[in-house]
């Protein structure tokens, strides 16, 4: 945790929802703004620069997904969407207006507290180049500068389009990135509609990176959304 | 009498001035006055009322007057029906057509289909038709005349001669003598029988009984002309010079033949040949015209008056059997039509019938049109048989329920016929009855004939149309008791696991102090798993009501099947944590072509079932195999397994398994899986394994090729 305590500015139209989440949150030592509706939300944006703010994407006063529009102007907020069950196509569409996670209702507290912690270290962190990142959840370390990448200390021959998909999602760290985001980003403009690949690719690293690909531990499936990198190794409760 | 007036169209007015009426006398009708509009002629749309006496006059209670048109002969016929019928109108009466069967008969056939037309018109604007038997003319006249409500008598002027005159002249009479309150209004005959600018008509061929049988066609001029010379040459050959009776009785055989083959003028011509003939060759003196013995003479004429009569009356019958055949083969028809309705299971079947049945048996291209719900009549197939279709007179006589078109009273040049078909509450359609040539194509009992036909089939509708809405109540019915029991069984498995939720968070705030570390946390976590519980519920519930809507589309794709199962593991996550969890995977890469979301979901929802059924504890196995052009997944446990003949209803809603008492939830979760599986093309079931426990398996076909999805190395990158 660092020194200034994050600012998170929560937005829900439910009462009990917005309670439990300024407790919990307050208790764990958080900073907390909440907001009604969109139109407080967004005053208290400008008013407190939140580095998370948490939105619920059914407000009563303005639609969700140009909320979070609005709120992308400023670069270095995160956003973290609380959504229905179910909607996977509203999901989708909020990842790529750039919301950057989201949860589904009902959640736990301890899936909250650790969406809300990957959150702000990704709000404080920027990448480097020639970084290397570190896979805790599978014990992976790649050396992005001299593409190489270690499991258990044995080198692992990725193919270039593997590593750029897993350098993709370990710069996100944690972050769910929709397909087309993903084939954007890896494949370059045009291959927005290739998912097969994508699938094909990430069956690859699965099966080179995790030690057992049926029962993933990093390389995420989100059905129906996309895809994420589990970096840090799960702790019990 | 001026609303009336201002109804009543011009043409009709004219004639109001001349046609007034004196009481108990008779008076002479200015003739002048008829020769504007004939009774037959068309009526412009929009001029006539719609109804000027028609409705009307059904509805009348029987005491209001009627006038009585009495059509003794045609050829004063439409002035008759004309003055007949404005002299109703003004008047504000009923009126009555009486119509000697033998005027009918005696007709051409050009003029026959002219007569029916009139009376069609009459009965159209409410006339009352009235066929009389040819006996006892005036005394069934004077008969209906004494009826109390006949205000007045309308007749022609009798045609020339002294035995009609005599006859006209005794019906007056008789009327004056027994019905005095009666007006009798003569019409004068002068004039030609029909108007010379009337349309020609054209019988169809075989649409009624062809009266061109009485008529002299090439083959009755051969048969008058020939059979009595067949007869001759007979009668000389049998009897030589015998009695001349003898002979004539070859000659009257000959002669019934001809009248029972061609009808009366033929057999008359060929009765006038054989006493030509007869008196020539075989009464003294031969081969001369002149008669030697006088009852020789006496012998020829009553030969000749008894020969004409018999072929009257054989022609007489040659009719009636055949209008006898021709009412019995409809009445046949009828019955056939009828049956065939009755075993019809939709509209589109309704109108197939009808069309073909109909077009065959009227000989006339009939098209049934059905208006869709908001009453427009689908002019579509209208044109389909060549007829040209008039949809603002289809319409018109679906809106109105009267016929339009050809032979009815409205618009009746218009091509071609439109007749309502309209049942008890609700108006169906119209049936269109044409021919490509714009012709005229029923007959007044054709048009009978289809008048019954259309409400049969108007029966046929309204039958499918109850049928229709009592299925659909039965639907609302059974939807409505299903949700009944699907909110019972919600209700009640939602109140479970609040009760506790209740219970263990009032214990909390109440018991601050006293509760034990150890006992707080028991009772938050069952706060926490009924919460969770309640949670899964409520998502079976929106899935089950968004399943069952129908409105779910699939977006099937191909999937590594490594990549469903591990979204399920990750989903699973913290629920599975305390159970061994087996995954089972082919090499390669196995793939299934599924909606991944759905399918994800009915994994959950195996697992599920299998946490809340197996023992803590106990290994739970989820596996996928890729068959040839399909994809299976499992789930399997160590639970109990499933009790004998339940492999089938635990799918079911609201079946719960044994132990159903004491594990909750709404026996949702695998109804959903089945609903899922089955929107795939797929299907599902359970069996009990050997080594104990249940395996839910369910198989998923491809439906479009397999693609190979062997990795390409570095193809398709962006550099």
């Amino acid at each position: 945790m660092s020194q200034t305590k994050s600012v998170i500015l929560v937005i829900e139209d439910d009462p009990q929802i917005r309670r439990v989440l300024s407790t919990t949150l307050e208790a764990y030592g958080y900073e907390l703004h909440c907001a009604v509706n969109g139109a407080e939300g967004k005053k208290l944006a400008a008013q407190h620069q939140p580095d998370l703010v948490i939105l619920d994407l059914g407000l009563p006063d303005v639609d969700g997904l140009n909320m979070i529009r609005d709120l992308r102007t400023r670069p270095m907020q995160e956003i973290l969407v609380l959504s229905a069950r179910g909607a996977e196509d509203v999901k989708v569409r909020a990842l790529d207006l750039g919301a950057d996670d989201y949860l589904t209702k009902p959640f736990g507290v301890y899936e909250l507290l650790a969406r809300v912690r990957v959150a702000l270290r990704r709000a404080q962190h920027t990448f480097v180049a020639d970084e290397s990142i570190v896979i805790n959840s599978i014990g992976v370390t790649i050396d992005v500068a001299r593409h190489r990448v270690v499991r258990d200390s044995v080198e692992i021959h990725l193919t270039p389009i593997e590593f750029r998909l897993i350098v993709t999602l370990a710069r996100h760290g944690g972050k769910i990135l929709t397909h087309e985001h993903l084939l954007n980003e890896v494949w370059g403009p045009g291959h927005e509609e290739s998912t097969q690949y994508l699938r094909i690719y990430l069956g690859g690293l699965r099966k080179k990176l995790e030690p057992n690909p049926a029962q993933p531990r990093a390389l995420i499936t989100v059905p129906g959304v996309g895809y994420s990198l589990t970096m840090d190794s799960v702790a019990g409760e | 009498m001026g609303a009336l007036s201002r109804q009543i169209p011009s043409r009709w007015r004219q004639s109001e001035r001349s046609g007034e009426k004196v009481t108990g006398s008779i008076r002479m009708m200015d003739d002048a006055s008829w020769q504007q509009g004939p009774a037959g002629a068309p009526v412009e749309e929009g001029q006539r009322p719609a109804h000027p006496c028609g409705v009307e006059a059904q509805a009348r209670p029987a005491a209001t007057p009627t006038v009585l048109v009495f059509m003794r002969e045609m050829a004063a016929a439409e002035r008759l029906v004309g003055a007949g019928r404005r002299l109703a109108d003004v008047l504000r009466a009923g009126w009555i057509v009486a119509c000697p069967v033998a005027a009918v008969e005696n007709l051409a056939d050009a003029d026959r289909q002219r007569l029916q037309s009139i009376l069609g018109l009459a009965e159209a604007s409410g006339a009352e038709i009235l066929t009389l038997a040819d006996h006892g003319l005036n005394e069934r006249i004077v008969a209906l005349a004494r009826r109390g409500d006949i205000a007045a008598l309308v007749l022609e002027q009798a045609a020339p001669g002294f035995l009609t005159r005599w006859h006209a002249d005794a019906l007056l009479r008789a009327l004056r003598r027994a019905a005095p309150q009666v007006d009798v209004i003569v019409v004068s005959r002068r004039g030609s029988l029909w108007t010379p600018d009337a349309p020609p008509h054209v019988a169809s061929p075989g649409a009624s009984p062809s009266r061109a049988i009485g008529q002299f066609t090439l083959a009755a001029a051969a048969w008058s002309v020939a059979v009595p010379v067949v007869a001759t040459l007979v009668s000389t050959a049998l009897f030589r010079r015998a009695e001349p009776t003898n002979h004539l009785i070859i000659y009257l055989l000959g002669i019934l033949f001809v009248a029972s083959r061609h009808g009366f003028w033929p057999s008359a011509v060929a009765a006038v040949l054989s006493v030509l003939a007869s008196d020539f060759l075989l009464i003294a003196p031969y081969h001369s015209f002149a008669v030697a013995r006088s009852e020789d003479l006496v012998t020829l004429a009553v030969f000749l008056l008894s020969a004409i009569l018999a072929s009257r009356l054989a022609d007489r019958l040659r009719y009636q059997t055949e209008q006898a055949l021709q009412r019995e083969q409809r009445v046949r028809f009828l019955y056939e039509f009828t049956k065939a309705l009755a075993d019809v299971r939709s509209t589109d079947e309704v109108v197939a019938v009808t069309n073909s049945h109909l077009s065959r048996e009227l000989s006339a291209s009939c098209h049934l049109l059905l208006a869709d719900p908001d009453g427009r009549l689908a002019a579509a197939d209208a044109s389909a048989g060549g007829m040209p279709f008039n949809a603002a007179a289809a319409q018109r006589a679906f809106e109105t329920s009267d016929p339009v078109g050809w032979g009815t009273g409205s618009r009746p040049q218009a091509a071609p016929m439109y007749l309502p078909v309209s049942g008890a509450s609700h108006r169906f359609g119209v049936l269109a009855v044409g021919s490509g040539t714009g012709q005229p194509v029923l007959q007044a009992e054709q048009r009978r004939l289809a008048d019954a036909l259309v409400s049969q089939v108007a029966q046929a509708l309204e039958r499918l149309r109850l049928a229709a809405e009592a299925n659909a109540a039965t639907a609302m019915a059974q939807t409505e008791s299903l949700r009944n029991s699907l909110l019972n069984s919600i209700a009640h498995d939602f109140r479970t696991p609040l009760a506790s939720i209740v219970t263990a968070s009032s214990t909390l705030i109440q018991g601050k102090g006293r509760l034990s570390e150890s006992q707080a946390r028991e009772l938050a976590q069952s706060i926490l798993e009924e919460g969770q519980r309640m949670a899964r519920l409520a998502n079976n519930t929106l899935d089950m009501a968004r399943l069952e809507a129908g409105n779910v589309r699939l977006r099937r794709e191909w999937f590594p099947m490594d990549e469903i199962i591990g979204a399920v593991v990750t989903r699973m996550g913290a629920r599975l944590r305390d159970r061994p969890l087996r995954t089972v995977l082919p090499e390669g890469e196995p793939l299934a072509q599924v909606d991944a979301v759905m399918v994800v979901q009915v994994l959950e929802n195996l697992v599920e079932n299998a946490l809340k059924f197996a023992p803590e504890g106990s290994p739970i196995e989820i596996g996928a195999v890729e068959g040839p052009g399909d994809a299976s997944f499992w789930v399997a446990d160590c639970g109990p397994g499933i009790a004998p003949g339940e492999e089938r209803l635990i799918f079911e809603k609201f079946h719960r398994g044994q132990g159903g008492e004491t594990t909750s939830g709404v026996g949702l979760g695998l109804t959903i899986c089945r609903i899922i599986v089955a929107a795939h093309g797929g299907h599902i079931h359970a069996v009990n394994r050997a080594a104990g426990g249940a395996q839910f398996r369910f198989t998923i076909p491809f439906v479009e090729p397999r693609p190979t999805m062997a990795a390409e190395e570095n193809s398709g990158q962006a550099q």
